[in-house]
């Protein structure tokens, strides 16, 4: 049996969405964007070479459509419900004891490109030349990104959630 | 000569992107390296965090909004054919319902269905979403390693309410590499996942059958990149699934079988 098209898509889904919602914390606006770049493989359908890997071609495509929308979102005066739900977010976390919420609390406050970078790397586990394709940047910008990225979030640790990072001693 | 161990080398790993040899090199350096030890464990502790944090999403159920066949019908339609659409499903919906209601209300009630397994819903489809899923991870492609492996069947066997074993590929070259716990729609599942020397990853996918006495012959499933061989005996459906070729696979699958079964 032959998978087309739509089943090989579908089987990206989740990987998709799990990358959209490191980028953009509300759940129904993540899973917008991942509709959007849906929709837009199907209608780009052509220019997929079967074969060639479909999972980063998918994450190009996202990647484009979150940068337009970005864009889309600086020109406009209306602040964009997700950051305004991040701000709220951060207000009332710093208590919080919890690890992994801090970290994701930490991560919604890099800048968008670190952020991306961290997140194609950490978490969807693609090699720096495909992140460096995926972005668009030359890999020594995707580098430093990481770099950049991974230092403020260990700053941000250093407070609170240090003594936790450093029973290891 | 070796190169100094820069940042770059730093992040390359804990990404696991550097060759076995600079990573050698890189281990060595960090023994009278302490300040950069620390850098490397917390480097580790955000990408596990990380990991975590976001992992959960990948089992959470699809909305019906962003499957695909949902969004070719809206996609490629001009207006009017919308509109025409709506209103002639409105129209024999109306009818239709006039029909039915008639027919059903004459009708017991249907008695339900013994589960069965569906092979390719159930057992293939999950098996293959679960491989393209985790097997490109680099940092967590396992929930459990392998060096744990007594803890690892004990704790699956435990969550499946079934005893698991790990069936032994060493002699077709892959190693066992560990495995994780998945939840089913309707019943527990597991993948275990190994690894040859060559970097090719397998893994084979475990599901508890509701029908304990079923037994069915290897069926096989070909998609893009990677081929699948699944079948269920007894208590468990099983579906294998690698980048090999199909006759390669099919030894594999007969191996699972037959170590799993006798």
């Amino acid at each position: 049996m032959k998978i087309d098209f739509n089943q090989q898509l579908e089987l990206q889904i989740p990987s998709l969405r799990r990358y959209a919602r490191s980028l953009i914390a509300d759940p129904v606006l993540a899973d917008d964007l991942v509709q959007d770049c849906l929709e837009r493989a199907l209608s780009y359908q052509s220019r997929w070479t079967q074969g060639s890997d479909l999972r980063a071609w998918l994450f190009t495509l996202m990647h484009n459509l979150y940068v337009n929308q970005i864009r889309r979102w600086n020109r406009s005066p209306i602040v964009p419900l997700s950051e305004h739900m991040e701000s709220e977010a951060v207000a009332e976390k710093p208590q919080q004891a919890d690890l992994s919420l801090q970290i994701q609390t930490l991560m919604n406050q890099l800048p968008f490109q670190q952020r991306e970078v961290l997140a194609l790397v950490a978490i969807e586990g693609f090699s720096y030349q495909e992140v460096a394709d995926i972005a668009g940047a030359p890999i020594g910008t995707v580098m430093s990104r990481l770099h950049r990225a991974r230092e403020s979030m260990r700053q941000g640790l250093s407070s609170d959630l240090r003594p936790e990072l450093r029973r290891i001693k | 000569m070796t190169a100094p161990v820069s940042d770059q080398d730093l992040h390359a790993f804990v990404d696991g992107q550097l060759s076995a040899g600079r990573r050698l090199e890189v281990q060595r350096w960090l023994v009278d390296n302490p300040d950069a030890q620390q850098r490397l464990a917390d480097y580790q502790l955000l990408n596990d965090e990380l990991f975590h944090a976001f992992e959960p999403v990948l089992t959470e159920a699809i909305p019906p909004r962003l499957m695909p066949d949902n969004l070719l019908a809206q996609h490629n339609q001009p207006l009017w054919q919308k509109v025409a659409v709506v209103a002639f499903f409105t129209v024999m919906g109306s009818a239709l319902g006039w029909i039915l209601n008639d027919q059903y209300r004459s009708q017991q009630p249907l008695a339900e269905a013994p589960k069965v397994i569906n092979l390719q819903m159930d057992l293939a489809r999950p098996a293959l979403v679960s491989h393209q899923v985790y097997t490109p991870e680099v940092v967590h492609p396992v929930e459990v390693r392998q060096d744990q492996q007594k803890h690892l069947l004990g704790w699956l066997s435990k969550r499946m309410k079934t005893s698991i074993k790990a069936p032994d590929l060493n002699s077709i070259g892959f190693g066992l590499m560990g495995g994780r716990l998945l939840p089913g729609d309707n019943a527990p599942a597991a993948q275990l996942m190994y690894e040859n020397s060559s970097g090719q990853r397998l893994t084979l996918y475990l599901k508890k059958n509701p029908q304990a006495d079923q037994q069915t012959g290897f069926r096989f499933m070909k998609s893009d990149g990677v081929n699948s061989f699944y079948w269920i005996d007894g208590e468990l459906g099983y579906a294998l699934t690698a980048p090999l070729d199909k006759e390669q696979l099919f030894d594999a699958a007969q191996q699972v079988y037959h170590q799993l079964s006798f």
